[in-house]
């Protein structure tokens, strides 16, 4: 079941995405529905049957493999941001790599922006203090989803805060 | 069910617009007998073929009459997938083989046998693979079944021309419900020894139960294989009887079907014998005005292999056959419409063959049987059509300087257009009428007078009646026969109607199969000609045809 | 001696090829494993396209002009996913996905035009291609960002709606080739390669003769050769069979129950599908779509080639299809080069390229048209009897 809300979640966020509502979406179905019997007039029942049976499951399956291939492979613009917010301050330095990628060195005040592919991705931070000595690392997993965009608020993140993608809630 | 006939037809009938073509045409065929079912070209064999196949164009030229009936039941076909289905299969005069399959993909073109697939229901059958093993024997067992030795793994391409003709009929016995077999003309391009394991093959498939409808035009074959034999002619069912009841030469006739009585009522046959005596006498002193040696002519449909005849001066030979047989291709070969070879003399002289203009020179003319697309330029005049190819070819009716500078004398032209039109009763409003709005028979008089204008002393003409009614017919033939008697013109008419041709000529040659048959004076009885026809091997009565 | 006329005449194109490459290689002064390194690249990115020919000629439809239909299909796909941010192989198979019912419906489309014009199928499925790339542009050029959601600024024109001419395909660019990394090297090259590839693991052959190494596009390669066993398989099918039977004589097709109109409309559709995947592929390769001039040369450049590989318009095998990706691509690679050191100007070998494919285009029509009417002129022979031969 929690498999079929994942996927329902996917679809729902791209149907959002496109402004598509949920009933035209359902009359697309429809449609699919009647096109694959209308495919298969003048069989005998039992294969009728089974040529509706087994097409249905394949077009679902691709169907179900494009949302799939959407979730998995979509890259997402991750910004990094190390400036005040809420209260928290600044970080003086901080390295951070996303997907053991390549790492940015942030100063206060600064953004960076990096890439990441798939529905989760792990940012590491090294925060550093003012002598360039390493204070502590911050490994975290997030969960992006589908969505495109994401930006990261360092200072949160370092304060050990769940919340720590901006705007804050 | 027992008491049922295989199949049954009863008064079947057909017209195709108002012309009637089959009509009462009632017999019944048993399972595991053989029929023969012979008649002349247009006798009504392919109609009754194309009715008993479902063929569109029978739905669409509004049906037919009378009722066909299989083990007793009514059925009417709009489709030969209905008449496959039923059991009736057919084996067509024209090989309907894929030439670079094998025997066996051919003899099992679209009924594979298939190993089964995972995805036959997601797409359809189609993308299940072929079992090669399982075809190669079925293809085996069917060949076997005919007592020939070929390999289902033999490319038919590469196959003697026989060879094709079984894998055809093994197709046929490969369907497991075929019942009643149409073989239209299998023997046509067998060799002799072919055609003998053919007719064996045969028998034995008739034993096995599968009723046989062989349609031929070789007499002797068609007796020796079939149990009862049918005569069509003129779309009419003359005899059903027995074939041990009749002699080939019967057959023959009944197939020509005017008895000889007939010649005494044509009072013009008898008129041009005395004129045909002449002949002879006139060949001693003359050189003949068309020689024709080993005369071969590549026409699509209609090719001939190996010709000779002669013309005297001032005859009217004829040229007859069967169509398809080749009879159009020789006066077209010498006049050098399509590619020939071999020796053709006029007067003595050799032609150059494969040059239009050549034979135009020589004083020889040609009356297409195309008149619409070679004779004739539709959209012109009558003036222009007549006199068209004697300007070009003769250089008459021009008036100017010869090379240099020369334009159409239309006054001349005129003249002679209305000469032609009073002479021939061309019905016209004048010479300057289009040739295109006139009748048929009317257009096949501008032909001849385009002819006439050449003034030749050799005149070829192909179906000169083809197409017209029969008032025209004889005004077209009476004014031939003028010509050549005013004019002493040499007259070579071909023509695929034996009586029209017995009624003009002196000396009638029949091609068969691209070969001359034999060549006869008009008087000879029309089953002389009718036995040639079919292919009736000569030396069984050489003494009588060696005139 | 009429064999060997035939033998020269069915072979004279890859003859002559293999001639003007064996002078020309020595000339261009490329390195073997250059030469096979930039073969293997393009082996890899162009075969595809053509062994998707090979279906409609096998139904006897000829070379099918209209792949370019399905090369648009792929790169509508290839637009999507670079909008959504679809990167890698899901990207690359997503586009395929999103390709295959605009192919198929283009295909279907295409079939039935070619139904209509029997007999013209190649001079009618070329102005098809030029008709449909009209209907391409318009989508791309106006209705793509205005009416079918495109929200990427870096792929619109600044005013709004509308593709940029040129697209970059940097997230899915080379993935397939280097998704299994395999490098065949001689006994320095080692180190070079493993500072290209960043450290990754890779597999590696030694084959000591071998100077400098060679990257092979394994995936590409084993994708290609699945195809290459999917058309074996083809062959063995029922529907194979048909289309063979179709390709060979109409009439006696449809006289035997086959459905003619219906197999060759598939024939059009596998093949433009087809298309769709090798021009995914090709890109992939490339790196760059130019939205509106990849899929131009991609008919032309597929069928030179699988010509100048000995194929006819009747007949084709994947033999063929290799031996003319190699005798083609050779001539591409070398012929600048030659032809700048022999004449010292590297557009006379751009100048053969062009003049050379379409040139082998129009000898093999050509040819084509020229045998056919031998083989009537032969067939027509034999009915002639002894006589003829006079």
């Amino acid at each position: 079941m929690t498999m079929f809300n994942e996927y329902w979640e996917i679809v729902r966020t791209f149907l959002d995405a496109y402004g598509v509502s949920y009933e035209l979406a359902g009359l697309i179905v429809l449609v699919l529905i009647w096109l694959l019997l209308f495919l298969g007039r003048g069989l005998s029942f039992f294969r009728f049957l089974m040529r509706w049976y087994q097409r249905l499951i394949i077009v679902t399956g691709l169907v179900a493999l494009g949302f799939w291939l959407f979730y998995v492979g979509r890259e997402h613009q991750i910004l990094l941001d190390n400036k005040n917010v809420n209260g928290l301050k600044a970080l003086e330095q901080v390295n951070v790599s996303i997907n053991g990628g390549e790492s940015a060195e942030l100063m206060p005040g600064d953004r960076d922006m990096r890439k990441a592919v798939g529905p989760e991705f792990e940012v590491k931070a090294e925060i550093l203090d003012d002598n360039g000595e390493v204070v502590s690392t911050i490994t975290k997993t997030v969960k992006i989803g589908c969505v495109k965009n994401m930006t990261i608020s360092l200072p949160a993140l370092a304060a050990g805060s769940e919340d720590f993608t901006l705007p804050l809630k | 069910m027992g008491n049922n006939p295989l199949l049954r037809l009863e008064h079947i009938g057909k017209e195709y617009y108002g012309n009637r073509v089959l009509s009462d045409i009632s017999f019944d065929i048993n399972a595991g007998e053989i029929i023969g079912l012979v008649g002349e070209n247009g006798a009504g064999k392919s109609t009754l073929l194309n009715i008993l196949f479902g063929m569109p164009v029978i739905a669409s030229t509004g049906g037919y009459e009378g009722s066909i009936q299989i083990d007793g039941r009514k059925v009417s076909f709009t489709s030969p997938n209905q008449a496959l289905a039923h059991g009736i299969g057919m084996v067509h005069q024209e090989f309907s083989l894929i030439p670079g399959f094998t025997a066996a993909e051919n003899i099992l073109l679209n009924r594979e046998v298939l190993n089964a697939s995972s995805m036959r229901y997601i797409f359809s059958e189609r993308v299940s693979t072929l079992d090669r093993e399982a075809m190669n024997g079925r293809a085996r067992s069917a060949i076997h079944t005919l007592g020939v030795n070929i390999s289902p793994d033999m490319i038919v391409s590469e196959m003697p021309v026989g060879y094709k003709q079984f894998i055809e009929i093994a197709r046929e016995i490969d369907r497991k419900n075929t019942r009643l077999l149409f073989l239209d003309e299998p023997t046509a391009v067998l060799a002799e020894s072919e055609a003998e394991i053919l007719i064996t093959a045969l028998k034995k498939l008739a034993a096995s139960g599968i009723a046989i409808v062989f349609i031929s035009h070789r007499l002797s074959e068609v007796k020796e294989l079939c149990g009862r034999i049918l005569v069509l002619r003129d779309g009419r069912l003359i005899t059903d009887q027995p074939s041990y009841t009749l002699s080939t030469r019967q057959i023959a006739s009944l197939m020509v079907g005017r008895e000889s009585v007939r010649r005494e009522e044509t009072p013009e046959v008898t008129e041009t014998v005395s004129t045909e005596t002449d002949a002879p006498k006139k060949k001693k002193k003359i050189r003949p005005a068309l020689k024709v040696e080993h005369l071969w002519v590549d026409m699509p449909g209609e090719t001939v292999r190996d010709v000779s005849f002669e013309v005297m001066k001032g005859e009217i030979f004829g040229i007859g056959g069967l169509a398809g047989h080749g009879k159009l291709a020789i006066p077209n070969g010498i006049m050098g419409l399509y590619p020939a070879g071999g020796t053709v003399k006029t007067f003595g002289k050799k032609l150059t063959l494969n040059k239009p203009r050549a034979a135009l020179g020589k004083k020889m003319a040609f009356v297409s049987e195309d008149r619409r697309g070679v004779g004739l330029l539709l959209d012109e005049p009558l003036d222009w059509n007549i006199t068209f190819t004697a300007m070009q070819t003769q250089g008459r009716f021009l008036v100017g300087i010869p090379y240099i500078f020369q334009m159409r004398n239309d006054l001349a032209m005129r003249k002679e257009a209305r000469k032609f039109i009073d002479q021939l009763s061309i019905k016209c409003t004048g010479p300057s009428q289009k040739a295109g709005e006139l009748s048929g028979g009317n257009q096949q008089k501008v032909c001849l007078a385009k002819a006439f204008v050449l003034r030749p002393d050799i005149l070829l003409i192909c179906e000169p009646t083809r197409g017209i009614d029969i008032g025209a017919k004889t005004l077209v033939l009476d004014t031939l026969k003028q010509y050549n008697k005013e004019n002493g013109t040499t007259i070579i008419i071909t023509s695929s109607e034996l009586e029209e041709l017995r009624s003009v000529c002196n000396r009638i040659a029949i091609v068969d199969e691209g070969k001359i048959a034999g060549i006869l004076p008009a008087s000879n009885p029309a089953e002389d000609f009718g036995m040639l026809m079919m292919g009736q091997v000569r030396n069984e009565e050489e003494g009588e045809f060696s005139a | 001696m009429r064999k060997i006329f035939d033998i020269i005449a069915n072979n004279a194109v890859p003859a002559v090829f293999i001639i003007i490459s064996a002078f020309a290689i020595p000339l261009s002064g490329y390195s073997a494993s250059y030469l096979v390194q930039e073969l293997l690249t393009r082996i890899g990115r162009n075969s595809f396209l053509i062994l998707s020919l090979l279906i409609p000629i096998m139904a006897g439809m000829g070379l099918n002009f209209g792949m370019v239909l399905g090369a648009m299909a792929g790169q509508i796909g290839l637009l999507f996913i670079c909008d959504w941010g679809i990167v890698g192989i899901p990207g690359m198979v997503l586009a395929c996905l999103i390709g295959t019912p605009i192919a198929i419906v283009l295909g279907i489309f295409c079939g039935h035009v070619l139904n209509r014009a029997k007999g013209r199928e190649m001079v009618t499925s070329y102005i098809l291609g030029f008709f449909i790339n009209g209907v391409y542009q318009m989508t791309v050029l106006y209705l793509m960002g205005w009416i079918i959601p495109i929200t990427n600024p870096t792929l619109l024109l600044s005013r709004g709606y509308g593709v940029r001419n040129a697209v970059s395909l940097l997230g899915i660019r080379g993935i397939l080739d280097n998704l299994i990394p395999t490098i065949i090297t001689g006994t320095q090259g080692t180190a070079q390669f493993v500072n290209i590839n960043g450290g990754k693991s890779f597999i590696m052959m030694q084959l000591p003769f071998l100077e400098g190494s060679i990257r092979i596009p394994l995936a590409t390669l084993i994708v290609i050769a699945l195809f290459c066993i999917f058309i074996v398989w083809f062959r063995k099918t029922k529907l194979g069979q048909d289309m063979r039977a179709i390709g060979q004589s109409q009439s006696v097709a449809d006289s035997a129950g086959i459905p003619v109109n219906r197999t060759r409309i598939i024939a059009i559709v596998i093949s433009t599908v087809l298309a769709c995947y090798g021009q995914i592929i090709y890109l992939q390769n490339m790196g760059t779509l130019n939205t509106y001039n990849s899929h131009d040369q991609a008919g032309m450049f597929s069928i030179a080639a699988l010509l100048i590989g000995g194929a006819s318009v009747s007949k084709a095998t994947i033999a063929n299809v290799f031996a003319g990706v190699i005798l083609f691509h050779l001539m591409f690679i070398v012929a600048p080069v030659a032809g700048k050191n022999l004449i010292g100007d590297a557009q006379i070998g751009e100048y053969f390229r062009v003049f050379v494919s379409y040139g082998i285009i129009a000898i093999a029509l050509v040819l084509h048209a020229w045998r056919r009417n031998r083989e009537r002129e032969a067939a027509r022979r034999s009915l002639r009897g002894n006589k003829g031969d006079e």
